[in-house]
């Protein structure tokens, strides 16, 4: 046997306690032999019984009752706490259900508004093209003049948007379109383009349209309808 | 079946789920082991009262802290008042005496003995004299004599109180046990001393 496996068994032995015969007569062969373990077991021996004594004298020591009353006061309460807080398995599900949701809405908006290709097409203008449809900051009577398609979600994103800068703006007076050519309803056109000038007099005499003295120094804002052949259909004035 | 006669896995599981029958038995069957365990640690009533109640606290609201595989429930417990005891004596370093700390508890078993020649050979003087030894202690060879000698735990059941191999706490064990029995060796001696000086002055 060696110290490493005495010193296993010296506590046992010191206490007298039940110890296989064969560990017990080989690690008292060890003490014999070895004054390391020995003098280990004797110190063991000497203090267990002075531990005993300490242990029997104290062996009415208790904590006082007062612990227990108030340990118990505890557990009442804090069951009772946790029974009001415990809520059945499906309600929790439907919460963390509810959670998810909530969750995943406010990803997609976060996506959708502040994700940086939005933030760029945001800061830059979109390409010089004419709209098809009405001008952004006009106030159109024109009904059918736009082809109507189902709205996807972007568009329904530049409607509110546009509708949110509208508010903002001044709102401005548009006349009804003048035909410039005869025999055309404007009405009728399903798709055209509009384009916002600033013409002067002498561009309005041009077009056949009577120049008023109060024009004459300062350009008129009109929109020009054109067709697809780039030719102008209509004009109407803004104020 | 009440639930006395429970296993203390069972008794662990119905208090788990909220029976206060069940903590209680567990209450009564392990509260003077720790209470007694605070006491040798500290050496103060006030202390061991408080830890008691802090250890049955932990394990009311955090029963999962125990682990079945790691240990006895014995143990754990042990575990959390070592915790709490050394937390406590921690805070309350600042307010204890004015002598240094390891001669105190000698010092005051020795006075007791010298105040009172007839008391010497009572049984109570001894057990004094041992107690205040132990406290005497570096709190690392007290906390594994405390356990090993006075609570009887095994050498496993103390590393898992304590946390840490059974080889250190076999090494610990091994050199409180000489540090302890030094020191009262050393006491004894100084008693047996001053009693003969005494008996000289007294027989003169």
């Amino acid at each position: 046997m060696s110290c490493r496996d005495f010193e296993i068994n010296v506590l046992e032995l010191a206490r007298e306690r039940l110890l296989d015969a064969n560990t017990r007569a080989e690690s008292l062969a060890h003490a014999a032999n070895c004054s390391r373990c020995a003098a280990r077991l004797e110190a063991a021996r000497a203090l267990i019984p002075l531990a005993r004594a300490v242990v029997a004298e104290m062996d009415e020591a208790e904590a006082p009752k007062r612990v227990e009353d108030v340990l118990l006061t505890a557990f009442r309460q804090g069951t009772v706490a946790a029974r009001a807080a415990r809520v059945p398995s499906w309600q929790r599900l439907a919460l963390l259900a509810a959670c998810l949701a909530l969750i995943s809405t406010m990803a997609i908006v976060w996506l959708w508004v502040g994700s940086p290709k939005r933030k760029q097409q945001a800061v830059s203008p979109p390409p010089a093209q004419i709209n098809l449809q009405k001008p952004p900051d006009v106030a159109v009577k024109l009904e059918n003049e736009v082809r109507e398609e189902g709205p996807t979600p972007k568009q329904h994103d530049r409607a509110h948007r546009r509708a949110l800068r509208r508010r903002a703006m001044p709102t401005e007076e548009v006349t009804e379109f003048f035909p410039l050519v005869e025999g055309i309803d404007p009405k009728s056109y399903e798709a055209a383009q509009i384009v916002r000038v600033e013409m002067l007099a002498p561009a309005l005499t041009a077009l056949g349209l009577p120049a008023g003295p109060e024009i004459r120094t300062a350009p008129v804002k009109a929109d020009l309808l054109l067709g697809y052949d780039g030719q102008v259909r209509a004009i109407r004035f803004v104020r | 079946m009440t639930v006395t006669n429970l296993s203390e896995a069972e008794l662990l599981r119905l208090m788990a789920a909220g029976d206060e029958d069940a903590f209680a038995v567990l209450y009564r069957k392990h509260q003077g082991a720790v209470f007694r365990f605070a006491l040798l640690m500290s050496g103060s009533a006030g202390i061991a009262e408080e830890v008691t109640q802090e250890v049955f606290l932990t394990l009311m609201r955090e029963p999962s802290r125990f682990d079945t595989t790691r240990g006895t429930l014995p143990a754990f417990l042990h575990g959390v008042a070592r915790n709490q005891v050394l937390r406590l004596l921690k805070r309350e370093r600042p307010y204890l005496p004015l002598v240094p700390a390891a001669e105190d508890a000698t010092e005051a078993a020795r006075s007791v003995a010298r105040e009172d020649p007839f008391r010497e050979c009572t049984r109570n003087e001894t057990i004094e004299l041992v107690r205040q030894t132990v406290l005497s202690l570096p709190a690392r060879y007290r906390e594994v004599i405390v356990l090993c000698d006075f609570q009887e735990l095994s050498l496993a059941d103390a590393a898992v109180a304590l946390n840490c191999p059974v080889g250190t706490v076999n090494s610990r064990l091994n050199r409180g046990h000489a540090l302890l029995l030094r020191k009262l060796c050393a006491l004894s001696e100084q008693d047996s001393n001053a009693h003969k000086t005494q008996a000289l002055r007294c027989f003169a």
